[in-house]
C-alpha cells in the first residue's frame, strides 16, 4: 500500500526527471500531463509491483515509456503521430540567460523534435538520466548493442544539425 | 566539433521542471487525501450513513410492533363478525343463497314434462348433433339423465 506521504515523496523526487522524458517524447505539454497523471495512479492502484523494483526511477521511466508508447498506439499511425507533434515545439529547457546558449537550446529542442522517438528516449535517458545503454535496455526492453546504435544515430544526426551554430558559438 | 564536448554541450542544458500545479492535481488524482480517503475506499455513499444511527432503527422496530399489532386485531375482529353471522344463520335456519338455486332449479326440472325442448328431440335411432349447450341445459334442468340420454341416442 502506498499512502499520501510516500506518494508525495515518489513525486517530488522524480517527477521531474518523468515530466522531462515524456515531455521529450512526446513532444506535448497536455499529454506529458495525461502519462504522468496515470503514471501515479497506476503506481497506487499496483504497489505491489513497485516495490519489487529495484530501482524506483528506472521503473518509473519504464512505466512512463510503456505508457506513451500506449499513447502512440491509441492514437493510430505512428508517422502521423510524429508528424504532428514534431512540429510542436514545447519550451524544453530551461531559457539561458546567454544569448548563445539561448540559441543553441531552441537548436537542440528543434534537433531533438526531428529525431524519431525511440532514438530521442534513448538519447534522453543517456545524456539527461545518466542511465547505462545495460540500463537503458532494460528500461525500454531493448537489447544494449540497440540501445546504444539508437544513441550513436541520434547523436551523429543532432551533431549535424547543429553543427554550424556549435562551431560558430565555441 | 568534438563529440565528447558536444555531448557535454548537451548534457548541460537543464529540462524545465514539471509545472507546479500539477503536484497537487496529480497527487490528488492518484491518491486521495485521507479525510477523502475513506470515503474513497467506502462503497457506500456518506448519505447512506443512516445504518450507524439508533433512530431509524428504532423507528423500523416501532413500525414492525405496529404492523403486527394491527393485523392480530384485524384478525380477532374477522373471528368475531363470522361467528356472529354463522349463528344468526343457524338459529334462523335461512338456506344459503347455494341452496336457494338449487330448489329453484328442481322446482323448475318438475315442469320439465311440458318442456316443448322434450317434445322436439329426434326420433331414435337417428340420433343428429345436438349443440352442446342444449344437452348441458337439458341436464342441468332434470330433463335428461346421462341414462335417458344414452337410450334416446340407442
Amino acid at each position: 500500500m502506498i499512502d499520501r506521504a510516500e506518494l508525495e515523496r515518489l513525486y517530488d523526487t522524480h517527477a521531474s526527471a518523468i515530466f522531462a522524458f515524456l515531455l521529450n517524447f512526446t513532444r506535448s505539454e497536455a499529454d506529458t500531463r495525461d502519462l504522468m497523471q496515470d503514471l501515479f495512479l497506476k503506481v497506487v492502484r499496483h504497489p505491489e509491483s513497485f516495490t519489487q523494483a529495484r530501482d524506483e526511477r528506472a521503473y518509473l521511466l519504464r512505466l512512463a515509456h510503456n505508457a506513451a508508447i500506449d499513447l502512440i498506439r491509441r492514437r493510430g499511425a505512428r508517422e502521423k503521430y510524429h508528424t504532428q507533434l514534431g512540429g510542436e515545439i514545447a519550451h524544453d529547457f530551461v531559457v539561458a540567460s546567454d544569448p548563445d546558449q539561448e540559441l543553441f537550446r531552441q537548436a537542440v529542442a528543434r534537433g531533438l523534435a526531428d529525431l524519431p522517438a525511440d532514438q530521442r528516449a534513448v538519447v534522453h535517458l543517456k545524456l539527461w538520466e545518466g542511465m547505462t545503454f545495460a540500463e537503458i535496455a532494460a528500461a525500454l526492453d531493448l537489447s544494449p548493442n540497440t540501445a546504444a546504435s539508437r544513441y550513436r544515430y541520434g547523436v551523429d544526426k543532432m551533431r549535424d544539425l547543429l553543427r554550424p551554430l556549435y562551431d560558430e558559438i565555441q | 566539433m568534438n563529440p565528447d564536448n558536444f555531448e557535454k554541450q548537451l548534457e548541460r542544458l537543464a529540462w524545465r521542471p514539471a509545472p507546479a500545479e500539477w503536484r497537487q492535481e496529480i497527487l490528488d488524482a492518484a491518491c486521495p487525501r485521507q479525510k477523502n480517503l475513506a470515503a474513497a475506499i467506502d462503497p457506500r455513499p456518506a448519505a447512506s450513513g443512516w445504518w450507524r444511527l439508533p433512530f431509524p432503527w428504532l423507528a423500523f422496530a416501532g413500525l414492525w410492533v405496529f404492523l403486527l399489532a394491527s393485523n392480530a386485531l384485524l384478525a380477532l375482529s374477522n373471528r368475531t363478525a363470522s361467528a356472529s353471522t354463522g349463528a344468526i344463520a343457524n338459529t334462523t335456519g335461512l338456506p344459503t343463497v347455494w341452496n336457494l338455486q338449487l330448489a329453484e332449479l328442481r322446482q323448475s326440472g318438475l315442469d320439465a314434462a311440458t318442456d316443448p325442448i322434450r317434445i322436439v328431440l329426434p326420433p331414435a335411432g337417428k340420433p343428429s348433433p345436438r349443440p352442446r349447450s342444449d344437452r348441458r341445459r337439458l341436464l342441468r334442468l332434470g330433463c335428461l339423465d346421462e341414462g335417458s340420454e344414452g337410450a334416446l341416442r340407442a
